[in-house]
């Protein structure tokens, strides 16, 4: 155990550390220091800029400047927004709780539609509908992100328009709505994005359900359960869903970084103002720190949320206790 | 093999063909405004039989055109994420001592940080990408599943008999690497490289979708798909055709990554 402790928190730990390298190249790489764009600076001596430039740590080698830059990075300062001034931690705080909203919801959304499919399609095989229903979620898994929401967006926004087609809130409900009003707005804002994080994420949950329960019902303690007289249905729950989740959350933890493109994609589709709309909109004003900060922050979330789920599972599951 | 594996063979050629044969195929220039008042959004008709698109252009015209830059940045993406994989991942597992792990936990940690990160990096260092830049930056990012896939492959290849003997014989490590090894991969790594072309596809496309991608005039599906978005309500087909287009051929070429990984004539080779 102490030795998976140690491996996977150093694993985090240089995870970490390469997205903060990547952001640091980010800002030094990038055209322009900050001094000489800054309409505050034109028709300055270059003597002036200079004077500029030492002022703000520009001046020192390479190395000086990364460790200052990670220092400051570890007490959470990651400068300030070159388009706006803003500090950038500001302008990350509000996009990251939206963008929490958003893929929390989705996560649950395509556990439960996953897990639902794939109960259906391993334990029951014969099942023709939902042998169907799968084979159509991953079909829709080899979809591009942004034709699914675009897909989702013909159908329930404007061939029947019950929900509406992006953004967070509706401005009158926002300044007029009492908060009760509020918090269901933003849940009729949030069933679009959240639909279509969920079909295209659940395929990947109901295809390791399902291989993992056609694994399991050959296992001999279940034949043992069934022979005990255990109803079907506790049969399912209690002996065989159990023993198959660790699997589908492994590989569901395995995948997590490369679900955030997605998410990103989705977020700009529906106008939602997370991290991705965010990123997207800092890199057409190629404002370096904001894209370095983002950077550093959502591979820190994903790389800490694949840790806890890591560790979570060792909690569940005690066949992998000993496991190193 | 399966009935939906041969469509997805046919659709994959089909689409192919069409993008190789573009210039012979169009009924017009892809970049060509061809009368931006009586032809915006225009629906199909004889001879726009896919209709025009918000700029006037014809739309079966940008399609196949479309169809060439998706295609050739997917697939130069996916030849070089396979040669940079193969070369890592082969030259680990031979290295004796430390190196070899330390090159694979590398990889396992380039991977664990979100692959959109590194080219939204790379966008804001660059600036505007070509054609070749955006395949080159999509292949430089996506190499690390193919070289853990050629690690594990390679490590494994090496303690079989008839390595061992053509090391018996006084071949030398980079040798046997060469001529006994690496051919043995070629079973493993046709299906992970269309695998990883249907996913270069969809990242293209997503990236073009998100205007930060393929630049216009020249036609992507994606960039297609983002002229397409502010009509879709009035004008539905404009978004429907490179969608349809893009959706058949990432499933097509998903489904023969799927039969080349489970058949056994795939693994046998290894």
């Amino acid at each position: 155990m102490m030795v998976f402790v140690v491996r996977r928190v150093s694993h985090a730990c240089a995870v970490v550390l390469t997205a903060t390298t990547l952001g640091f190249a980010v800002l030094r790489l990038a055209p322009g220091d900050g001094v000489n764009s800054e309409t505050s600076q034109v028709g300055r001596s270059a003597d002036a800029r200079a004077r500029v430039r030492t002022a703000r740590g520009l001046d020192p080698s390479v190395l000086v400047q990364y460790s200052r830059f990670l220092g400051n990075a570890a007490r959470g300062d990651l400068g300030r927004s070159q388009s706006d001034g803003q500090l950038v931690t500001t302008a990350l705080s509000d996009a990251l709780r939206n963008s929490f909203v958003l893929s929390g919801c989705g996560l649950l959304a395509a556990v439960t539609l996953g897990l639902c499919v794939g109960v259906a399609q391993g334990w029951r095989p014969e099942w023709r509908t939902a042998r169907v229903i799968g084979t159509g979620l991953t079909a829709l898994y080899a979809m591009p992100e942004f034709v699914l929401a675009i897909v989702v967006i013909g159908v329930l926004a404007y061939a029947a328009p019950i929900f509406p087609i992006g953004g967070i809130a509706d401005p009158i409900v926002r300044l007029t709505g009492s908060s009760i009003d509020q918090v269901f707005d933003t849940l009729h804002h949030l069933v679009l994005p959240v639909l279509t994080l969920a079909l295209g994420w659940g395929a990947a949950v109901a295809r390791q359900e399902r291989v993992a329960l056609q694994e399991l019902s050959r296992e001999e303690f279940l034949r043992t359960a069934r022979a005990k007289g255990v109803r079907p249905r506790t049969l399912l729950l209690r002996h065989a869903m159990r023993p198959s989740l660790p699997a589908v959350a492994t590989i569901f933890g395995m995948m997590l970084p490369s679900l955030v493109g997605g998410a990103v994609v989705v977020e700009v589709v529906f106008a939602w103002p997370g991290m991705g709309t965010l990123l997207l909109h800092a890199v057409a004003q190629r404002d370096a720190p904001v894209v370095a900060g983002a950077i550093i922050v959502i591979a820190t979330m994903v790389s800490a949320s694949s840790l806890t789920l890591e560790f979570l599972l060792r909690v569940i599951d005690p066949r992998l206790r000993d496991a190193t | 093999m399966k009935r939906s594996v041969q469509c997805a063979v046919i659709a994959l050629s089909l689409v192919v063909i069409a993008a190789v044969c573009a210039p012979l195929l169009a009924p017009f220039d892809p970049s060509a405004q061809l009368d931006i008042v009586a032809l915006k959004n225009g629906p199909p008709s004889w001879s726009h039989w896919l209709g025009t698109d918000p700029y006037s252009r014809d739309i079966a015209s940008r399609a196949l055109f479309g169809a060439r830059t998706s295609l050739g940045v997917a697939s130069l993406a996916t030849i070089i994420a396979t040669m940079i994989g193969v070369a890592w991942g082969a030259i680990a597992a031979v290295l004796r001592g430390r190196i070899g792990p330390a090159m694979m936990s590398t990889v396992d940690v380039l991977r664990s940080v979100p692959r959109l990160l590194f080219f939204f990096g790379a966008l804001v260092v660059m600036g505007v990408f070509n054609s070749l830049g955006l395949s080159i930056v999509l292949g430089a990012s996506a190499w690390a599943g193919t070289s853990r896939l050629v690690f594990v492959r390679v490590a494994e290849l090496n303690t079989r008999p008839f390595v061992e003997s053509a090391r018996a014989l006084g071949a030398t490590r980079w040798r046997v690497l060469r001529q006994q090894v690496v051919p043995h991969l070629l079973g493993p790594l046709s299906a992970s490289g269309v695998l990883l072309f249907a996913d270069m596809l969809a990242l293209e496309s997503g990236l073009s979708f998100l205007g930060i991608g393929v630049r216009p005039p020249t036609a992507s599906w994606g960039n297609m798909v983002q002229d397409a978005v502010p009509y879709l309500r009035s004008a539905w087909w404009l978004a429907a055709v490179p969608c349809v287009l893009l959706m058949t051929t990432v499933l097509a070429a998903a489904t023969i990554a799927d039969h080349l990984t489970s058949t056994p004539s795939a693994r046998s080779r290894t």
